[in-house]
């Protein structure tokens, strides 16, 4: 490769790419450099809301899953748009898939197995898209900034209901609606209000230590790049550096946080603060910049545990479905307990076991997709952070292959359990047999 | 019982993949499952640690229940 001049330049080019890369990030910042890295993002295990749709909320995770599901609608209109003999790209793709579940399903219950395709194969199609497209560059870092003024309203409201306060909420609310600024001045009538100021001390103790980027303006935003992680202010520090008892508000003090809350940074010239005594210098100019926290429009499927619920939810409810369409109700039935009164008290309690297997097999199949997704992300960020540009890149590789892999986890077994329900009940003995071989 | 067999094969290895994450996973979220159940339990009605322990016990039964019942069934579909 190195003997010609083209093979010359793109080792370079690589070695260069690398060399910023490792200079520019996390690792490099601790040795006086890191001129690329940008912050660590807020990471939630809740999807972000993005916007309301008339009264209904727009979650980050549910506009990746309608992103799959218009994917692999399309795929499938390019698959079957031309049927024929001798099949085009997209046709044997979904021919190759189709035969991979066919051979599976008749391996393990011969012709049967065949009611078991349908679901099988959508739950692959349906977890592979939106594992894959969880993993696309813009998935995650282009949102909309939550400013420090809507953060503490919103956590003020959370507040205000666990407290049971929902005269105060009502109060606040009002007031909001009638300076018809959006937000507005909120503050304004906590600062008149003594138990509102409690909830404001009690919302400043819980999350006083949440972190805030400090962003070059609001509206749609990436995280800033060239930064670092060390560019970022905890609550307490925007909006109430210098009150001596953040926990419990005078009436002046309510007044300062609201300033500040509005939307700027502090002012960094303010000498009481440990935090910026022990950085002198480094956040200069950053005076009346916003503090907010980036809220991703996009965010991987897969990594809403809601999601994987309603899949795992549905799997199971298939199987179930099976076995009952095959078996009839009583010889469903007879899978777990039968007649109570008939058989011996050791094989009903094993019986019941078995039936809270069933659901224990939901909540499996719920956490093992979003476990695996979610440290994916987390992966994928950390890799971000500690070599940007190339560290990424290998993990992509992972997280596809992973998800590929999950995507195949949950359709086999799903079809697995649904081979399983429709195997009548053997006789007692045989089982335990069986059951101490296999152990 | 599955009576009829394709010659055809599938890979192999996924199948097998798949059912010992199963087993894994169900194993673990039975016995958490339990004690999270207990333990909510005994916050209610004030009968800490009884159910706790009581919920771990019979999560570990559904661990075993369930883990053998899916060897043996992946036993049969196996061949």
């Amino acid at each position: 490769m190195l003997s010609s001049p083209k093979g010359v330049a793109i080792a370079v080019l690589i070695l260069a790419v690398a060399v910023i890369s490792v200079t520019g990030g996390a690792l490099g910042a601790a040795f006086g450099g890191g001129f690329i890295g940008g912050a660590v993002p807020h990471l939630q295990v809740p999807s972000e809301l993005v916007s309301y749709i008339g009264g209904y909320a727009l979650y980050n995770t549910v506009v990746m899953f309608a992103a799959a599901i218009v994917v692999l609608v399309l795929l499938t209109w390019l698959a079957t748009r031309k049927i024929s003999e001798v099949p085009g790209r997209w046709q044997s793709l979904m021919e190759i898939l189709y035969e991979f579940f066919i051979g599976l399903a008749e391996s393990t219950s011969g012709k049967a197995g065949r009611i078991f395709i349908p679901v099988a194969t959508a739950i692959f199609l349906v977890v592979l898209f939106s594992n894959w497209l969880g993993v696309l560059p813009v998935v995650g870092n282009i949102g909309r900034v939550e400013t420090t003024q809507e953060f503490v309203f919103h956590k003020l409201e959370k507040k205000l209901e666990e407290g049971g306060q929902a005269e105060l909420l009502d109060g606040l609310h009002h007031d909001v609606g009638k300076k018809g600024e959006g937000l507005g001045h909120y503050l304004e009538s906590v600062a008149g209000n003594k138990d509102l100021q409690k909830y404001l001390g009690k919302t400043l103790d819980t999350y006083g230590e949440q972190d805030f980027v400090i962003f070059d303006g609001s509206g749609v935003r990436l995280l800033p790049f060239g930064r670092g992680n060390d560019y970022k202010l905890s609550l307490i520090d925007v909006v109430a550096y210098d009150v001596a008892d953040p926990v419990h508000p005078t009436e002046e003090d309510v007044v300062k946080i609201a300033g500040r809350v509005d939307e700027s940074v502090a002012p960094v010239s303010t000498p009481n603060t440990e935090f910026f005594n022990e950085n002198p210098g480094k956040y200069e100019g950053l005076a009346g910049k916003r503090a907010g926290i980036l809220v991703p429009y996009l965010r991987g499927s897969s990594t809403d545990l809601n999601m994987t619920l309603a899949i795992a939810i549905f799997a199971m409810l298939s199987v179930q479905f099976w076995g009952i369409k095959t078996l009839g109700i009583g010889g469903y039935w007879d899978k777990f307990v039968g007649n109570p009164f008939k058989r011996n008290p050791i094989e009903l309690f094993v019986g019941l076991l078995e039936m809270i297997g069933e659901f224990i097999k939901v909540v499996s199949f719920t956490f093992r997709l979003f476990g695996n997704m979610f440290a994916g992300e987390i992966l994928l960020i950390a890799m971000g952070f500690l070599f940007p540009l190339i560290g990424m890149i290998p993990f992509i590789g992972l997280e596809l292959f992973v998800g590929f892999i999950q995507a195949i986890i949950f359709s086999v077994l799903t079809l697995m359990f649904g081979a399983f329900a429709i195997m009548p009940h053997h006789h007692p003995e045989g089982d335990h047999h069986e059951a101490a071989e296999g152990h | 019982m599955p009576d009829e067999r394709t010659p055809k094969s599938v890979p192999g290895i996924i199948p097998t993949l798949a059912r010992l994450t199963m087993i894994g996973w169900f194993v673990g979220v039975s016995i958490a499952g339990g004690a999270l159940l207990g333990w909510w339990l005994d916050g209610l009605i004030g009968s800490a640690p009884l159910l706790l322990v009581v919920g771990v016990l019979l999560g570990i039964a559904v661990a075993l229940v369930g883990m053998m019942r899916m060897l043996s069934d992946f036993g049969k579909a196996k061949h």
